[in-house]
């Protein structure tokens, strides 16, 4: 393992330990995604009778948001360890160690990607008991990529916030950014239900072409032409996001 | 390696045009144990900050253990050991783990990383504490984990920065025993802010003291000391309506200085060895005097001196606020 790859490990197996001692950031990436779930598919249900639903359960269906959105959560709470070791002087300690810069970024990413396997299971086993039908091998592993992918987002946008604002006091726009982003894509109706700019929106959101990947691993057999438009929304994102954190790591010297 | 540290014409201004370091130029030879001291604000941390690679300096240049703190920030980095002002440790995680970590970082091998911790755990005193989070040790404790952090590479250069502000006497003691042990067991260059006379006056071979981002005095604490010369001479008197005779008596054997109410102050250039003359001429002016204290000059008359002001007030309010921060507000 090379000497950037151990520190990145070392640093997201002190964010995962943090996780551990800290239920109140621990808790809710965790029960929000359930909440989501079964929420969402008690009210709407009723909706999945609609002929743009071709007839699909509202459980599967759903289970593509409760994965994205629970990964999401992780890839915030990156930023917001972040933004804590900033205030604290923790983050600090960190840059005055002779790592590239890169790893204060790579290694909270990667607890983040770790955290959303791990809700990602909670979630498909909440939706196996609740009736969902167990996706291909190949469809599972597509819900898997397409939540971490969007970890290592939400990982990267939190965190570039947290470079620039140096606050904990940032934490609404991490996450609301976030969700803004989730819930004006395709969460809760396929992208035919939509009319107007809520279409337009939907149609231009990358987090649309994501869920949409997602959605028919769970819902259907995995097709190349169906996974390569989240896999490229995916890399862009990660890209954007990725520029956008690492660019934040300039601002370490500027206070 | 001539020196350990060199500035020159260091500064460092923020936005809104604040200049908290307006051109510090300054020399650490290898080994030395270097005080850094001045007031709060004076510009000692926004310093240590810039020459441990935490700030780009917006003037000047600085040389750490040979290497450019701008352009060759990564091998300042791994020759130094940092221990920052308010111990910024992670309250969630234990000792232990910490100790692991800041081995990762300065890419000990896993089995060398963990000997290390136990073997700094144990210098510090710290071993029964170890797997305990960092979130329920004392103040003194967590400098001593500080302290341990900063030492797992074996560094060259050690920055303290206020390593003993807000600690108990016991505690500061065992600090500076510790670093003195550091610099004379592994010759470690230490560079040490403070706002402590005491603590600059123990511990360090020479001080620079830094007021409003510039350093005023530079030198060993006896040379400061010396510059500013004679001893001090106090009489208290027993009536104090007696100064005007009193100060009459003393004329020609120094320099009167102000005192308060009741008292006489004057520098000696013969110190105590004037004391016998300053009886006699008390004494036939019939002034009866409480009591002769002869002083030599501290650090804190080198700063007056300098500045114009006392550094030991400041730093006396600077405990008493930080206390009082601390302290649990009444119901």
């Amino acid at each position: 393992m090379s000497r950037g790859a151990a520190v990145s490990v070392g640093i997201a197996w002190r964010y995962l330990v943090l996780v551990r001692r800290m239920p109140s950031v621990f808790l809710p990436a965790l029960i929000m995604p359930l909440f989501i779930l079964i929420a969402t598919t008690g009210a709407f249900q009723g909706i999945a009778s609609l002929p743009v639903f071709a007839g699909v359960s509202y459980l599967a269906f759903t289970v593509p948001l409760a994965t994205v959105m629970g990964a999401g959560f992780t890839g915030i709470n990156s930023g917001l360890t972040l933004a804590r070791d900033i205030e604290g002087g923790f983050a600090d300690r960190l840059v005055v160690s002779p790592v590239p810069r890169l790893v204060l970024i790579a290694g909270p990413t990667l607890a983040s990607c770790v955290r959303s396997v791990f809700t990602t299971t909670i979630v498909l086993l909440a939706a196996l008991i609740g009736g969902l039908e167990l996706p291909t091998p190949l469809g599972l592993a597509v819900v898997y990529l397409m939540a971490t992918i969007f970890a290592a987002v939400t990982a990267g946008w939190s965190m570039g916030v947290a470079l620039r604002t140096r606050s904990i006091q940032s934490a609404p726009l991490m996450q609301v950014v976030v969700f803004l982003a989730v819930f004006m894509s395709v969460a809760y109706a396929p992208r035919q239900a939509f009319e107007g700019w809520l279409r337009v929106i939907a149609d231009v959101n990358p987090v649309t072409q994501l869920m949409e990947t997602s959605r028919q691993a769970v819902l259907a057999t995995v097709t190349w032409g169906g996974l390569w438009p989240g896999l490229l929304a995916g890399i862009a994102l990660l890209l954007v996001f990725g520029a956008w954190a690492v660019t934040g790591l300039r601002k370490l010297g500027d206070h | 390696m001539p020196h350990a540290v060199r500035a020159e014409g260091l500064e460092r201004e923020f936005k809104g045009g604040i200049r908290a370091v307006a051109g510090v130029d300054l020399e650490v030879a290898t080994g030395e144990v270097y005080g850094f001291l001045g007031p709060n604000g004076a510009g000692k941390s926004t310093t240590v900050r810039m020459l441990t690679t935490l700030l780009r300096p917006t003037g000047g240049a600085a040389w750490v253990a040979g290497h450019d703190v701008v352009r060759e920030a990564a091998a300042v980095r791994a020759a130094i050991g940092v221990a920052l002002q308010d111990a910024a440790i992670d309250p969630f995680m234990t000792g232990r783990e910490l100790l692991r970590l800041q081995s990762v970082l300065h890419g000990l091998r896993r089995r060398e990383g963990q000997a290390r911790a136990v073997e700094l755990l144990e210098r510090v005193g710290l071993t029964d504490a170890a797997d305990r989070r960092v979130g329920t040790y004392s103040g003194g404790m967590r400098r001593r984990l500080d302290l341990a952090m900063a030492l797992v590479h074996e560094p060259k250069v050690m920055f303290l920065d206020e390593p003993t502000t807000g600690l108990d006497p016991t505690s500061r003691f065992a600090l500076w025993e510790e670093v003195r042990r550091l610099n004379s067991e592994a010759g470690t260059t230490v560079f040490l802010t403070t706002q402590y006379l005491e603590e600059a006056d123990q511990l360090a071979a020479r001080v620079a003291i830094i007021d409003d981002g510039r350093i005023v005095a530079d030198g060993t604490p006896a040379e400061l000391k010396a510059e500013i010369g004679d001893p001090t001479l106090t009489v208290t008197l027993e009536r104090t309506g007696d100064a005007v005779a009193a100060e009459a008596a003393l004329v020609g054997l120094g320099r009167a200085m102000p005192s308060g109410v009741g008292r006489v102050c004057l520098r000696l250039p013969e110190g105590a060895a004037a004391l016998p003359e300053v009886v006699r001429r008390l004494d036939l002016a019939g002034v009866a005097a409480a009591g002769l204290d002869i002083a030599q000059p501290t650090l804190d008359d080198v700063f007056m001196a300098k500045t114009g002001r006392r550094l030991e007030g400041d730093a006396e309010d600077a405990v008493a606020a930080g206390a009082e921060a601390a302290a649990p507000s009444s119901p």
